[in-house]
């Protein structure tokens, strides 16, 4: 679980300080899915990168908190080696842009983060956990091939399968239709969020799609640097999308 | 117009990559424009020292050189005689090497060559006779005119040598009579500014003879003018004395192997200096228009036309580089001065040529650097431009390129230039022809890399272990620079191979040495002398056993031999390091009848002569035409002269002369031995020195000799290495999207550092273990083909895996020196940044 006490960030942009989030607060469950919807520098990505440990605020708190041992950690306070650690072990990044390592295999792509976070008494990554992946997203024929072989789509698939691939407990998508037409922005989308509630990892979408924020339980928008949550706005009951 | 104007905003988004461009280019034009700068000096000093007294003056009178015992000097007497008989146009000149000293010390390091000219003949007959005009090289001594016997004329530079840039006065500089035992003032020493004068001191020829009496003269010189030249030649000719001859003189054609060894090392040095300056040149522009493309692609988008580009950027690097010739002109300038005095030294050692201190025309200097830098700017953006022109074409990214057929052209051109190179090596005579061979071995062997880079690439990966995932990574990576990255990985391994072939070359060469001379010499201690005292009565009043190697200059098939004696003790005998001989024993047995001879590689091989094989020599002491059986061929490094030894029974002691002794004692005969010589008047500290002491010298003379053979290594090594730089500058940004990506898996800032900096090592290594074997070859065809042909020795090649090693350590250690730069100011912006870029 995720907790966000009064975030605050600002960039200075031209001489001006621009407020991007303002004593922002927000609780994100372990296995809940949230989409972020705002326009064009709102801070969508940058509360997307905060919570991933590449940013840190100018003021507030993130603690993360362990639901086994119900310990909590600020990760604002977090050294960068303990950022490192942090998003090797427990996020997952899914980027516009794909960002798929072009001179690797497929499935070496997706097999890295897992490999990454090996323990070295461990010589063999949870090959099942990556065949039902693969499965999952219909790319286990793909496997073999070299990035540059395959369609938006395929690699928007691949790259989510690589954010999965060791298990993080939360999983981070910017836009990850972006760059897809409608068709198979709608398979992506709703192949993460299924597979984010079969691995019971939460998900956090930052998306310009309505018919994308619509699939995830919760729906913020993020709007003078405050996050207002869509269906109680519309009067709706935030239970119904609920588990 | 806006074309342009978009150009010049762009500088301000890539300043480093456009500094990289200036410094690159400003590099270039330095190294070529040094190497042009120390060329036409040496040049141009080198053919003023030869036609210094000579120039258009095309005969002299000088002493019959025969065989004969009974030769005659040429006289005083003979020059006063000729003028009487109305013959004005002789001008005398004696010429001697001199070591110049102050109280305290020598100050030379050689010998200065002291000419003394009859100022009064030659500027009556030249204001008389108008046979002269100013333009004419003998113009260089119009100072003539002005010279009395008090001063002598010199070059500044050798001036400010004698006076240490004058810490010491002029005045207390003197020469040494060893014959008389006594001291001579120099006259007053007056600088000008004269190429020709090198390591001269001219002065009034009486003046000479202040200093040197027992001199004879040299030399006497024809100036008649040219409408009566042939008449007055001819009766000359006629009315000489017997001991005399009217010969021609060759005005600066000399023919003789040396020196055109020593100008094909001149030229060989530009040659390499400009494809050197053509690589950096063409990798500079290549990854500035790789770095541009993006925006080129939106320009092409917008309706710019392909011409309007090309025009644009071409006559912006000729822009830039008329700036950076004018900055290397300036920075050579400097670096040539630096340099100059090892580089002279080098080439002195080298060929035996004296040079002086040329000073070539900045203009004409500017002019031929810019017209070869711009040559290489239109070549390489030519070039950068024909393979970009798909690129232009279309926004896609086309780095899909087709890996096998650009594999396949390579081992096409591996063979062509393999069979090639070895046609040319296997049927060259000339030392042009080995230099393309050798230039053909390289460029196979950059074939040979780019065929087989992803392999061996691929081949490593297979190596690691899949439990260090980022390392496999980076490999793969390594096969995609790879490919991004030719041009500045052939500079990388031609900097590997010809620095591997070097050190083996010049590390046979010092073993081979060192292990002759410690044979050679036997003697305990070896003294230097050329003075008239008799050493031998001496060294018998000191009770000590001295040999006297005795020593000839002869003519065999009209060049100049040595011939020196060789003593038949079985320590000697033992000492010899023969290169071919049939028998040992039989070979000495021979030599010891006066049948036999041994010559030296270099006598050997000029004349392509074979063992047993029969040549016809001057009797050392007859001086009668005597054939002998050449028994055995002999190691004789470093000597630039032809040699044959022959027993010392054949030398008259009489007449022979020869300066060095070989001498065996104890520590008191060796004592008492050396207070004879200082009661002779004899500095044994300078002349009498130990084995060890000769083996000390001969050791630091050779790495002196080859300090310029190191000095190219290492630039050539920086140059690839700022290549790499230039090339990981460029893809920096191909290269962030991929280290981003890593680093938010959540590998730290300095492990893709050092992923970023493996990946380049990993080419390196590549590169590296494909120079190994070419390296080797060079040193091969350096070792017996090239050397060979420039020296007339060879000597074993020895393969020293240690100094293999030595080599990939430190061209490892600079590359990645440098190429760390770029990489650690990269890693030093927060990942957030190159996130933000990103998206």
């Amino acid at each position: 679980m995720l907790i966000l006490e009064s975030v605050s960030k600002s960039y200075i942009d031209a001489n001006v300080r621009q407020q991007i989030l303002k004593n922002l607060n927000l609780t994100i469950s372990q296995g809940e899915s949230i989409s972020i919807q705002g326009a064009s520098g709102s801070g969508k990505s940058t509360l997307l990168h905060l919570l991933a440990a590449l940013d840190t605020p100018d003021s507030g708190h993130i603690f993360k908190q362990d639901q086994k041992t119900g310990s909590q950690q600020d990760i604002t306070e977090f050294s960068e080696t303990q950022a490192d650690h942090y998003r090797q072990s427990q996020v997952g990044i899914v980027f516009q842009k794909f960002n798929l390592i072009d001179c690797i295999s497929v499935i070496d792509n997706i097999t890295l983060p897992a490999k990454l976070n090996l323990p070295s008494n461990h010589n063999t990554i949870d090959n099942d956990h990556i065949n039902r992946l693969l499965e999952a997203l219909s790319i286990h024929k793909l496997q073999h091939k070299l990035p540059n072989q395959l369609s938006g789509g395929e690699q928007q698939r691949v790259a989510i399968a690589r954010a999965l691939s060791h298990k993080p407990s939360i999983l981070l998508a910017d836009e990850p239709t972006g760059n897809l037409d409608n068709k198979n922005a709608d398979t992506v989308s709703q192949l993460l969020i299924d597979i984010c509630a079969s691995h019971q990892a939460s998900l956090v979408i930052v998306t310009h799609s309505e018919k994308v924020a619509m699939l995830t339980q919760r729906q913020l928008l993020l709007t003078n640097g405050q996050c207002r949550e869509l269906g109680r706005e519309l009067g709706q009951e935030s239970g119904n999308k609920h588990a | 117009m806006h074309f342009i104007s978009l150009l010049l905003k762009s500088y301000r988004n890539n300043k480093f990559s456009m500094l990289m461009l200036i410094v690159s280019l400003s590099i270039a034009v330095t190294g070529l424009s040094s190497v042009l700068l120390i060329n036409n000096s040496a040049k141009q000093s080198y053919s003023s020292n030869n036609t210094l007294l000579v120039s258009n003056v095309s005969h002299q009178v000088i002493a019959k050189q025969d065989s004969s015992a009974n030769q005659a000097p040429l006289t005083k007497q003979d020059y006063v005689m000729l003028r009487r008989q109305g013959f004005d146009e002789l001008v005398a000149v004696a010429q001697v090497k001199s070591h110049i000293y102050t109280s305290e010390k020598r100050v030379t390091s050689r010998r200065v060559e002291f000419t003394g000219i009859d100022s009064f003949a030659f500027t009556s007959f030249v204001n008389t006779s108008g046979a002269l005009n100013q333009s004419d090289a003998f113009s260089n001594l119009g100072a003539m005119n002005t010279i009395d016997s008090q001063s002598a004329l010199l070059h500044p530079t050798l001036l400010a040598q004698l006076t240490q840039g004058n810490d010491r006065s002029s005045q207390d500089l003197f020469i040494k009579n060893e014959t008389q035992q006594s001291h001579s003032a120099l006259p007053v020493l007056r600088p000008i500014e004269e190429a020709s004068l090198g390591n001269d001191i001219i002065l009034d020829i009486g003046r000479f003879y202040q200093l040197f009496p027992e001199q004879a003269l040299s030399m006497l010189l024809v100036i008649s003018s040219e409408n009566q030249a042939s008449v007055r030649i001819n009766r000359l000719k006629s009315q000489l004395p017997e001991h005399l001859i009217l010969a021609e003189i060759d005005n600066g054609n000399d023919q003789s192997e040396m020196t055109e060894s020593f100008h094909l090392n001149l030229m060989a040095m530009a040659l390499l200096m400009f494809v050197v300056c053509l690589f950096i040149v063409l990798n500079a522009v290549n990854l500035t228009i790789a770095s541009r493309m993006p925006w080129l692609k939106v320009c092409r988008q917008l309706g710019i036309n392909r011409r309007q580009i090309f025009a644009t950027q071409l006559a912006e690097l000729i822009f830039l580089t008329a700036i950076c010739s004018l900055l290397g002109i300036y920075l050579s300038i400097h670096l040539a001065n630096f340099v100059s005095p090892a580089v002279q030294a080098t080439l002195e050692g080298l060929y035996a040529v004296e040079l002086g201190f040329g000073k070539p025309s900045l203009l004409s200097l500017f002019l031929q650097v810019f017209g070869i830098s711009v040559v290489g700017t239109m070549l390489a953006t030519v070039f950068s431009f024909s393979q970009a022109n798909k690129s232009l074409s279309s926004i896609k990214d086309d780095s899909t390129t087709n890996t096998n057929a650009t594999s396949t052209v390579f081992w096409y051109l591996f063979g062509a230039c393999s069979v090639v190179g070895v046609l040319i090596l296997f049927f060259a005579k000339s030392l042009w022809l080995l230099l393309l061979a050798t230039a053909f071995v390289i460029l196979a062997g950059c074939s040979l890399l780019l065929a087989n880079y992803p392999k061996m690439i691929e081949l490593l990966y297979l190596c690691i272990p899949s439990k260090f995932p980022l390392l496999q990574l980076s490999v793969r990576q390594s096969a995609g620079l790879s490919a991004r990255t030719k041009v500045a990985c052939c500079a990388f391994f031609i900097a590997a191979t010809s620095n591997i072939g070097m050190n083996l070359m010049v590390d046979s060469f010092r073993g081979a040495t060192v292990s002759w001379l410690e044979q050679r010499l036997v003697s305990d201690y070896y003294l230097f002398y050329e003075g008239d005292t008799d050493i031998n009565s001496i060294a018998q009043q000191a009770d000590i056993e001295l040999i006297q190697r005795y020593e000839n200059e002869i003519e065999y098939k009209g060049l100049g031999i040595q011939q020196y004696s060789y003593p038949t003790t079985a320590s000697f005998k033992q000492a010899m390091v023969f290169y071919a001989v049939d028998d040992v024993q039989q070979a000495w047995q021979s030599f010891e009848d006066e049948n036999g001879v041994f010559i030296n590689q270099q006598f050997d091989f000029n004349f392509d002569l074979q063992l047993n094989d029969i040549v016809e020599l001057p009797h050392p002491s007859t001086k009668e035409a005597s054939t002998y059986i050449i028994k055995g061929i002999i190691y004789d490094f470093g000597n630039t002269f032809k040699q044959v030894l022959l027993p010392i029974s054949q030398f008259d002691k009489q007449q022979s002369s020869g300066a060095i002794y070989s001498i065996n004692a104890n520590d008191e005969q060796i004592t008492a031995f050396r207070t004879r010589l200082t009661d002779a008047g004899i500095n044994h500290e300078r002349n009498l020195i130990t084995t060890e002491q000769l083996l000390a010298i001969s050791t630091r003379a050779f790495d002196q000799t080859f300090l310029i053979t190191d000095g190219l290594n290492i630039v050539t090594l920086l140059i690839a290495a700022l290549s790499l730089a230039c090339a990981i500058i460029v893809l920096m940004k191909t290269v962030r999207a991929q280290n981003m990506l890593v680093r938010s898996l959540g590998v730290s800032a300095l492990k893709t550092q050092g992923l970023a900096l493996f990946q380049y090592a990993v080419l390196c290594i590549v590169a590296l273990i494909l120079a190994t074997p070419f390296g080797i070859l060079l040193s091969w065809i350096l070792i017996f083909e090239i050397n060979l042909q420039a020296f007339q020795w060879t000597y074993p090649l020895q393969i020293d895996v240690l100094k293999i090693i030595n080599v990939y350590l430190i061209s490892l250690a600079v590359v990645i020196a440098i190429i760390a730069i770029p990489i650690i100011r990269t890693g030093k912006k927060p990942l957030i940044e190159d996130i933000r870029w990103l998206n």
